[in-house]
């Protein structure tokens, strides 16, 4: 694999200096910050007191409005249809995940990639941010640029080759 | 230049198809008017691609990648990439570009090519016409293909899927997104995309709303939006102004069908009518893919057009089976349409796409001829905005099919 | 002194450069100047497109003789540069005989063949006429034309024979050393003998600079939809309705690319070229009473163009403040018409007379390889094999077409530039298709960054960086 790359990405303790600075960027973004408080360091929730959110079930066309409180570890959904609604909501305020899709520079231009498994919503920038590091020669499809990236052992692999 | 089956467009539609169309023994070619297959694909980078095709979830250009490598391995179709085709007529279409100027003759065509986005244009968008004002398309290919940043400050016109997708990758890419307007009191977008692209980067969606006036000399510099009444006329007393750079449009798409303008139209579709060989009401032209109705799963689209390719080469063979009485399909109240709009009478099963019109919520849809009910389907939900199908046994049908909702 | 022309343009527009050819043709040593990146980027891109009959104008006026004069010149002038100037007739219709016949008097008054039909004439050529249409005027002699096509052409046949063009140049000051116009822009010192104020809309600022006459102006502005080639309209000649004193109301008309124009409203105001609600409804009622079933879901672009009024005429004139300075001002409809003959009457202020060199050099006519024979085709396709690259589909514009068009005696360097003289991106997709292959093809050929291309003049820069550069 014809990879030349200019920075490492295995700098844990950069990574971490970075991934502070990525939270202070968003502090706009609420919504993020509220799950990333909760969903941030696998699945701990210690939270004590009662959190309400509401969202819509995206299981099924039918799109249900969900409530779901958050009480500690416990995790109480209404609103449901069926129990899909139940899985989707506990998954969304304890650990929601996204798969990454963006795209990486090289020598002949730019290349998509993704996350070959969902990453935690959180670390969306962050595994972004690990991939514009990158200054590649030449990649082609399937070829994995980052291993394990941000330690969630996923990799990030590309997509096309052109 | 002579071929069994000529697929005119090389992506997912004209890919499956022309596979489809060798396996049932026809020789194919391929006329793709961009330098590579995989069409629209190429540029989707994004996943959400192939979860009911090949059973994982794919982005769009490994979605194309797969089909691509499987043309390239089909010694019986034959791919001629930067050739556009600039007219079809009786079972011969004329080509420009890499090869030349000439007339490939063929036993059956099938129309591959796809929809084009709707346009400033094509929505009579009021104000002026500066830099910064480009559909979503056009966006996702400066963006994904060619690396450029097409603004900083971006407002985000329609909530269509590709909309939605342009609104995350932009703001991954450092954009700021400020609204997705959408006219309508509801989005043509996947509920998904509407989580995972706005709603995970707090990028508001606002209904009822659009851009009244783009202002701007050289290039854009802000909008007038506000709310528009049930006529989805502007309220003005709702007028708002927002500074940006840059105006991406997400207002809908159109099947490519100027070419085959001779054919029988569907008002609602703008695709051809088809019956349920794919076949347009020239029996040697198909039709499967957006061309023939805007889909919003490629996996659709393949499997669509994998019909299409097969009954294409059936009858390139003269194998078609042979022509019986014709039998209507109408969509009852409640669809917006249903197609195939024809099947011909005798055994066998049929499996009609359709629209609904409105949300529904535990309801049966059935096939009915007469007090004959021929296939039903029971649904938890159906959106309009999500394809849906139904099979069933056309066996029993004399007459008339219908669709309805009970 | 290095050069001292003999005239400078200001303003590349139709007029402008209408003189500025006229001018080369008879041997005098010229240079045109514009603020934008293209020549006709003003009113001379944004109209309708029509060579007038000259029924219209009020008999003894500037503008009907210089119409009248203009259109007989015009067959000539396309045909020299080859740029498609198609006859096809201008039908003005109502349902007032005594309106019609008044108008034909006019026309009679102007020397324009013109006659009146009735219903079943008008039917027979325009089959989608409304009903309420019992009568027209019909006026042979009017053409359409590609107004932009013929001022860049113009400018090109002018640039080979001598005359020399400054595009994006900002005009600083002017005065007179030593019997001479000194002008200072930007980026270059003009010495000029004469000078020709055809800024158009920017005619008074202009004027400031120079000292000369400065005209009340009035931007009337006026908003058109352009229609698809397949919108199923019929409109085999121009169609008027019945002319108000705001100008000829909004018209029906084919272009020489066959698509079609309906427009243009009538919009007193700034001189900014937006397009609104109020103004497309007002062209849906008012052509929906001239043709029936125009289906306006076939409409792909809406635009609008400011005509320049001041007063009731054209103003063309010596400046009696400044001597040398030659005012063109207020050429509104039939400016496009009259241009030619506009030409040869700033000949005339300037003294000079209307006598061609010879030996001129022609220009080599703009040509897409869609529109060659077989025969050329396979020539192009061996001389050239990017005519194998396929850039516009709607179009059917190759990329050995754009980069023709970017190497020609005006160099360009923007989108829309490439748009008017190609078509690429003038279609049915509006450039979805093809706008990233013209910004290649600029790039790679003019040597400027992809994000640095322009749609138009400067400031509409295509990009703003590449990806990963641009960060908070």
């Amino acid at each position: 694999m014809a990879i030349k790359q200019t920075k490492t990405t295995e700098k844990n303790q950069k990574t971490q200096t970075q991934k502070l600075k990525v939270e202070k960027s968003l502090s706009q973004r609420k919504e993020i910050k509220k799950v990333s408080a909760q969903s941030a360091k696998n699945n701990v929730t210690n939270k004590t007191t009662t959190q309400t959110r509401h969202m819509i079930c995206i299981m099924c066309p039918m799109g249900c409005s969900l409530t779901v409180k958050v009480d500690g570890e416990n995790v109480e959904v209404t609103g449901n249809g069926c129990n899909r609604g139940v899985v989707f909501a506990k998954e969304e305020v304890t650990c929601p995940k996204r798969i990454v899709t963006t795209s990486v520079k090289t020598e002949h231009g730019v290349r998509s990639c993704k996350t070959t498994a969902p990453i935690p919503k959180n670390l969306i920038f962050d595994c972004v941010k690990e991939v514009e590091k990158l200054r590649l020669k030449d990649v082609k499809y399937g070829d994995i640029i980052i291993k394990n990236v941000l330690g969630t052992g996923v990799d990030v692999v590309v997509t096309a080759n052109c | 230049m002579k071929t069994d089956v000529l697929v005119i467009g090389g992506g997912p539609a004209g890919m499956s198809a022309a596979l489809s169309a060798s396996e049932n023994g026809s020789k194919v070619v391929i006329v793709e008017r961009d330098e590579i297959l995989g069409g629209i694909l190429n540029q989707c980078i994004h996943n959400g691609f192939g979860l009911h095709y090949f059973k994982e979830e794919l982005t769009g250009p490994e979605f194309a990648h797969r089909f691509r490598e499987m043309v390239e391995a089909d010694k019986n179709i034959t791919v001629f990439t930067s050739a556009l085709v600039t007219k079809i007529g009786e079972k011969k279409v004329e080509v420009m570009g890499a090869l030349g100027v000439q007339t490939i003759e063929a036993k059956a065509v099938i129309l591959a090519m796809g929809c084009r986005e709707r346009t400033a244009g094509n929505i009579s968008l009021c104000g002026t016409r500066p830099a910064g004002v480009l559909t979503a398309g056009t966006v996702q290919k400066m963006v994904n293909i060619d690396g450029k940043m097409v603004g900083k400050d971006v407002v985000i016109l329609g909530s269509g899927d590709i909309g939605l997708i342009m609104a995350r990758r932009l703001t991954l890419e450092g954009a700021k997104v400020h609204a997705v307007l959408e006219i309508n009191k509801t989005s043509s977008g996947l509920r998904r995309n509407i989580m995972q692209c706005l709603e995970d980067f707090n990028i508001p969606l606002l209904y009822n709303t659009t851009i009244f006036e783009v202002v701007g000399k050289d290039r854009v510099e802000g909008v007038w939006f506000g709310q528009v009444d049930e006529n989805m006329k502007p309220i003005d007393n709702t007028k708002k102004f927002l500074k940006c750079d840059t105006v991406v449009l997400s207002v809908g798409l159109i099947p490519e069908m100027e070419m085959a303008d001779f054919v029988t139209k569907s008002r609602v579709t703008n695709g051809a009518v088809v019956n349920e060989f794919y076949q347009t009401d020239k029996q040697w032209l198909f039709s499967c893919g957006n061309i023939l109705h805007v889909h919003d799963l490629v996996d659709n689209v393949a499997l669509e057009a994998k019909l299409a390719g097969k009954f294409a080469s059936l009858y390139a063979q003269g194998k078609l089976p042979p022509r019986t009485k014709k039998i209507p399909i109408v969509a009852g109240e409640g669809f917006s349409y249903v197609l195939p709009s024809k099947v011909y009478e005798g055994a066998g099963q049929v499996e009609v796409k359709f629209r609904l019109k409105e949300k529904v919520v535990r309801k049966t849809l059935t096939a009915k001829c007469g007090a004959n009910i021929l296939g039903k389907r029971f649904i938890l939900a159906g959106v309009p905005g999500e394809m849906m199908s139904l099979t069933f046994d056309k066996s029993g049908a004399t007459g008339r099919i219908s669709l309805e909702i009970e | 002194m290095d050069k001292i022309y003999d005239c400078l343009i200001v303003g590349a527009g139709v007029v402008g450069a209408s003189v500025f050819n006229k001018l080369t043709r008879i041997g005098k040593k010229c240079a045109m100047i514009d603020h934008a990146s293209d020549v006709a980027t003003g009113a001379s891109k944004a109209n309708s497109g029509l060579v007038h009959a000259g029924y219209d104008p009020e008999p003894g006026s500037l503008k009907a003789k210089l119409n009248v004069r203009g259109t007989a010149l015009m067959p000539e002038i396309c045909q020299r540069l080859g740029v498609p100037l198609k006859k096809c007739g201008a039908l003005v219709v109502g349902d007032d005989a005594e309106k019609i016949a008044n108008l034909k008097a006019r026309g009679d008054a102007n020397g324009v063949e013109v006659e009146i039909w009735d219903r079943a004439q008008i039917l027979q050529k325009v089959p989608q006429i409304s009903e309420h249409i019992s009568v027209a005027l019909f006026a042979p002699n009017a053409y359409i034309v590609s107004p932009y096509l013929f001022t860049i052409t113009l400018t090109e046949e002018a640039i080979v024979n001598g005359g020399e063009v400054f595009l994006e140049e900002d005009l600083i000051s002017a005065k007179k050393v030593d019997g001479f116009f000194e002008v200072k822009t930007k980026k270059n010192t003009f010495h000029a003998k004469t000078v020709v104020n055809s800024a158009g809309a920017g005619y008074n600022e202009v004027a400031k600079i120079f000292k000369g006459e400065e005209h009340p102006l009035l931007f009337r502005r006026g908003e058109y939809f352009v229609f698809d080639k397949q919108c199923g309209l019929e409109v085999p000649c121009t169609i008027f309705p019945l002319p108000t004193k705001f100008g000829k109301g909004v018209l029906v008309t084919a272009t020489v690319d066959g698509n079609f124009l309906v427009g243009p409203t009538s919009e007193d105001g700034e001189n900014n070229t937006q397009v609104t609600n109020a103004g497309l409804d007002d062209i849906k009622s008012k052509a929906g009473g001239m043709i029936a079933g125009i289906n306006f879901r076939h409409a792909i672009r809406e635009f609008a163009g400011v005509r320049v009024i001041s007063g009731d005429d054209f103003i063309v004139e010596k400046s009696s403040l400044q001597e040398g300075l030659v005012n063109l001002a207020g050429i509104c409809s039939p400016g496009l018409s009259s241009a030619p003959a506009i030409a040869e009457m700033v000949l005339e202020l300037l003294g000079f007379e209307n006598v061609e060199k010879k030996n001129l050099k022609k220009i080599q006519p703009y040509k897409m390889f869609k529109d060659c024979s077989p025969k050329e085709q396979a020539q192009m396709l061996k001389q050239d094999p990017r005519h194998k690259e396929i850039v516009c589909k709607c179009e059917k514009i190759t990329k050995a077409d754009v980069i023709s068009a970017l190497h020609r005696p005006l160099a360009i360097h923007s989108v829309d530039a490439v748009k008017r003289r190609t078509n690429a991106g003038m279609g049915r997709c509006q450039s979805g298709f093809c706008f990233t292959k013209v910004v290649k093809a600029i790039s790679e050929e003019c040597g400027v960054k992809y994000e640095k291309v322009l749609k138009e003049n400067r400031g509409s820069e295509v990009a703003v960086g590449e990806i990963r550069e641009v960060k908070e």
